[in-house]
């Protein structure tokens, strides 16, 4: 388990991190999602000993990261920009990273490059941005390590490649105690990955929610009533976080089991009662919208 | 997985990186050692050698290779630990480097002294190689000895401490700066910053304060220079120049100070700790900027602006037309000082916006400047007129100037091509002349610091002005040197003067003969009378009893009598050392007698004593084998410039030749020989400098081949009237 407690980092006068505390469970998929300059970056820096937080402390099975070998023997981070060793190949690569991770599976490496049709000898200088995101993930899988700090790694994979190390990281999750950590500025890109996600915005957490329990708490229901009347006394029961009309036809964001909302409703008779399904960003823009931001803005 | 077996893959994986560095020592050492060494065998070979004058190849790769070689050596160890430092540890200044190591689970002490060893490695396993593979070569050629062996180990053992040095230095470049431009830039000034310094420091000292002179004399608890001198270029010097021949290791071929040895190691271990401690302490996100430590960037910033416009001041100043030194001086710190400080604001930020941030500090340095611009220029400290109170002094040294102005030799020089040259006079006696007691001593120095006299040039009124250089040897354990200009024409001070002459400590201390003869063996004495030489075998018997009588007259020996009296003769004693190079060069290279011992006529015991060894120092020249004497007129011209600089020029304007027997009679009563003469002349008035005399024999006999002056006064009336002279007058 990851708790960031209380922690903030900042760059000469720039704040980048401010008193963030984040919970990440064991076995889940988190999204860190944030735009440019909200903090993710130095957030997962400082979750993978990188940086050194100013202030609060990143436990990482209780243990702190920062000079903690033991602790960071079970982290792999692949950052925005990773880096690979001059004139290494995939295989080189491996190699290096064989030295410092002693679970490395190199068999397993070997594997997964010829399923993702990569060429083990060949220089990574020449690999496509792609091609080269696709090796850090292969790479950090066959670390076997606990947690995976992914930094901006899935954004422009094509839907093809997202789909495969989707598949790889749901065996992973599957077989062993593996904790993904993946920033994004596109909460898009995360919404068939993750299981929950935190949202950073300004260097502080605006919320963190579990994603399926986020989907079954809020609903889109279309409705139309026979009378003003019923339409005002069916929606006085519900806990309405947006509402909208178009002639008679209600679209409304309900909070609530859907069960509850559905029996709710049809007490008054509806001439139609309908639940459509939210999108991951609409579900956001609901439950941000209520905290007082315009997550359009922040995140899309 | 163990740290132990994590350290030796973290090597290998550095080594890996960059395995083009141990590739490029590989090759400068390559370059270094084997081709040098074929080729130069190659020459000894064809006999085509000149340069050390070799034997055979036995002594090259004994003397020379694993010898004064070592210094090209240590410069190639400073250039491998320059590479060694930025390739291995410039990651520091790359983000995405950073990301990847110190994300790994390997803390940075592990990373740190891998980087470190692997550094090592790379420089020392291509330096030892080839070493291993000259000694090789010296064996198919069969000159590998014992000697060379350990000359080889020595040398192994010298320059790997100077790459450690130079390799801890840069590291420290590396780890306080963010950049790589940058921290090429610091290891550069790091590299020299103590010398430059001192060089500033000594030259602005010498600008403003005349009283101001530099000791350069290591040995006998003294300091020889006044600045810690903490750069790599500053302890080389220190390392392989050392200015006082005792630090000198016996051979003279292989020379390094010994002594300096363990503050190489010292500050070899401190550099390196600083650089591990800047590593650890070190953040991840300095990474970019130019200094990685917010507090180190005003420190720099004041470090390298204020030596700048200093310097930029003295440059200026040294350009400037005689009547404005000072307006461009002070032109020249300004003006070095804002570009200077704009400048680094400018590198700093990496941004030419940036060059005028830190308003503050600007101030801050602007006015640290025009304190040291004001004490300077105006000796705010009282630099010139400081004189220790009598109670914190524990010794004092003085060295009347010009006075019999004899110092010990020193070996210079590589492989056979050895010679010897002289410790300088003033350095030598503020060593070993240790005055106590003497009430005169402090006398004199207070009323020469009181006066402040200064000497301007051809003034008759300063004609008596002597310089006197006191070192100060406090309790504390301070040495302070200053140079007065004391006026002889003054009674007070000529009697002063004459109590310090007259202090047997003095004379002591001012004849190496005298301080250090007891402790030497001497193989040879070289005499030169008025007339004849000689060159006599010494053995204990007469060396102890030849330096016993000569302490005892010239301890009587009052100043009185030295201003007004021609001496006789002076000698050398030589040591089987001094005594072969003098061999290997024909008594070429000590010709000129600057370590003679003067025999005053006054000193009958010696001169009987030479004499009873074959040396009569009256012996008479042979008229009847002179064929003539050749006189020189040495015609002083006052010259000016373009610019209206006056300077001095000599014609030589031959007199004539004389052959009477009688004129040529009255012409030798008259001269005093110039091999001990210039001392005469530097000190007393009573040596004619204007004519140049020679005799000529029919012989051709060496001993005659000698110059002489007249004796002031005494020049017989017919010069005047010869020919020649007329003609020079004209």
């Amino acid at each position: 388990m990851i708790t960031a407690t209380h922690i903030s980092k900042k760059f000469d006068k720039t704040q980048a991190v401010k008193d963030v505390s984040v919970s990440i469970k064991n076995g889940e998929v988190f999204g860190l999602i944030g735009t440019n300059g909200a903090g993710k970056s130095t957030f997962l820096r400082m979750a993978c000993g990188v940086l050194k937080p100013d202030s609060g402390e990143i436990l990482v099975d209780e243990q702190k990261v920062y000079e903690n070998n033991t602790a960071k023997a079970e982290i792999f981070y692949i950052s925005d920009d990773q880096y690979f060793l001059p004139n290494a190949t995939p295989i080189d690569m491996a190699d290096f990273y064989k030295d410092y991770y002693v679970k490395f599976d190199m068999a397993r490496f070997r594997d997964l490059l010829g399923k993702f049709q990569l060429e083990g000898r060949r220089k990574v200088t020449t690999f496509s941005k792609g091609m080269k995101k696709q090796l850090s993930v292969l790479l950090g899988v066959c670390a076997n390590t606990k947690y995976m700090f992914c930094d901006e790694t899935f954004d422009g994979l094509d839907p093809m490649m997202r789909q495969a190390v989707k598949s790889i990281f749901a065996g992973e999750l599957a077989e062993r105690d593996f904790t993904p950590v993946i920033a994004s500025h596109n909460l898009r890109e995360l919404e068939d990955i993750c299981d929950s996600v935190g949202i950073l915005h300004q260097g502080g957490v605006l919320m963190q929610k579990d994603l399926e329990e986020m989907k079954l708490n809020i609903h889109n229901i279309q409705c139309v009533f026979h009378t003003p009347e019923d339409e005002a006394a069916a929606l006085e029961g519900l806990e309405v976080v947006n509402a909208e009309k178009r002639g008679s036809l209600n679209t409304l964001t309900v909070r609530g089991k859907i069960e509850e909302i559905m029996a709710g409703i049809n007490l008054h008779n509806p001439v139609f009662a309908e639940n459509i399904s939210l999108t991951l960003e609409e579900i956001f823009i609901s439950e941000t919208e209520v905290a007082g931001y315009d997550i359009k803005n922040l995140i899309f | 997985m163990t740290s132990k077996t994590l350290f030796f893959k973290l090597i290998k994986q550095d080594v890996k990186k960059r395995v083009w560095c141990p590739i490029i020592i590989f090759l400068g050492y390559f370059l270094a050692f084997e081709v040098n060494m074929l080729r130069m065998i190659g020459r000894i070979e064809e006999r085509t050698e000149y340069t050390y004058a070799l034997k055979d190849i036995l002594e090259y790769v004994e003397k020379v290779l694993f010898g004064s070689n070592v210094k090209a050596f240590a410069v190639l160890a400073c250039l491998a630990a320059f590479l060694c430092a930025v390739s291995g540890f410039s990651y520091l200044h790359s983000r995405v480097q950073l990301d990847l190591y110190q994300s790994l689970p390997a803390n940075r002490t592990q990373t740190f002294l891998a980087k470190y060893v692997s550094g090592v490695l790379q420089f020392f396993l291509p330096f030892a190689i080839h070493v291993v593979i000259c000694m090789g070569i010296a064996a198919g050629k069969a000159a590998f000895s014992g000697v060379v062996f350990g000359n080889a180990i020595k040398m192994v053992g010298v320059v790997s401490l100077v790459f450690l040095l130079s390799y801890g230095m840069c590291l420290m470049a590396v780890c306080l700066t963010g950049n790589i431009i940058i921290s090429v830039f610091g290891c550069i000034v790091l590299f020299f910053y103590s010398s430059v310094v001192s060089v500033l420091t000594s030259s602005l000292f010498q600008t403003f304060f005349p009283t101001y002179m530099f000791v350069s004399i290591e040995g006998n608890g003294l300091d020889y220079t006044p600045y810690w001198r903490f750069s790599p270029v500053s302890m080389l010097v220190d390392l392989f120049e050392p200015r006082y021949t005792g630090a000198f290791r016996d051979d003279t071929y292989f020379r390094y100070n010994a002594d300096c040895l363990w503050k190489v190691a010292a500050a070899m271990l401190v550099y390196t700790l600083i650089a591990y401690v800047l590593y650890r302490k070190r953040a991840s996100e300095a990474a970019g900027k130019a200094i990685a430590f917010w507090w180190a960037e005003s420190v720099i910033k004041t470090m390298l602006v204020l030596p700048a416009a200093l310097m930029a001041g003295l440059f200026f100043r040294e350009i400037a037309p005689e009547k404005g030194v000072d307006t461009w001086y002070l032109f020249g710190v300004v003006f070095g000082f804002a570009l200077a400080a704009v400048l680094l604001e400018i590198i700093f930020r990496l941004d030419i916006r940036g060059a005028l941030c830190h308003k503050k500090q600007f101030v801050f340095n602007a006015a640290c400047l025009a304190v040291i611009v004001l004490v300077l220029r105006f000796d705010v400290l009282g630099y010139n007129t400081y004189v220790p109170a009598d109670s914190e002094l524990e010794s004092c040294a003085v060295s009347l100037e010009g006075l019999m102005s004899v110092s010990p030799a020193k070996s210079s020089g590589y492989g056979r091509t050895v010679w010897y040259t002289y410790i300088g006079t003033t350095d030598y006696r503020m060593g070993n002349v240790k005055l106590q007691g003497n009430p005169s001593v402090m006398d004199l120095a207070r009323k020469a610091a009181k006066e402040q006299l200064t000497y301007e040039g051809d003034d008759e009124a300063q004609k008596d002005y002597k310089a006197v250089a006191f070192g100060y040897n406090l309790k504390n354990g301070k040495h302070i040197y200053r140079m007065y200009t004391v006026d002889m024409a003054d009674a007070q001070t000529k009697a002063l003067v004459a109590d310090i002459f007259n202090d047997s400590s003095y004379k002591t201390g001012t004849s190496p003969m005298l301080s250090d003869g007891w402790k030497k063996e001497y193989r040879k004495l070289y005499g030169v009378g008025t007339f004849g030489a000689a060159d006599l075998d010494m053995t204990p018997e007469f060396q102890a009893k030849l330096l016993e009588t000569y302490q005892e007259e010239y301890l009587q020996l009052d100043f009185d009598t030295v201003l007004d009296t021609y001496p006789v003769g002076c000698f050398s004693l030589l040591t089987d050392e001094e005594y072969q190079a003098d061999l290997d060069w024909r008594h070429g290279a000590r010709y000129d007698r600057y370590d003679g011992s003067l025999i005053y006529p006054q000193f009958t015991k010696t001169i009987a004593l030479l004499k009873e060894h074959g040396f009569d120092v009256y012996e008479m020249v042979d008229m009847e084998d002179i064929d003539f004497i050749n006189v020189i007129y040495c015609k002083e011209n006052m010259e000016f410039d373009g610019e209206g600089v006056s300077y001095v020029s000599y014609d030589y304007v031959e007199v004539g030749s004389v052959y009477d027997a009688a004129q040529q009679e009255e012409l030798l009563n008259q001269v005093i020989n110039t091999d001990y003469g210039w001392q005469v002349r530097n000190y007393a008035d009573i040596v004619d400098g204007d004519f140049e005399i020679s005799i000529h024999s029919k012989t051709d006999n060496e001993a005659l081949q000698r110059k002489f002056d007249f004796k002031k006064g005494q020049i017989p009336q017919f010069i005047y009237e010869m020919e020649g002279y007329q003609k020079a007058m004209e």
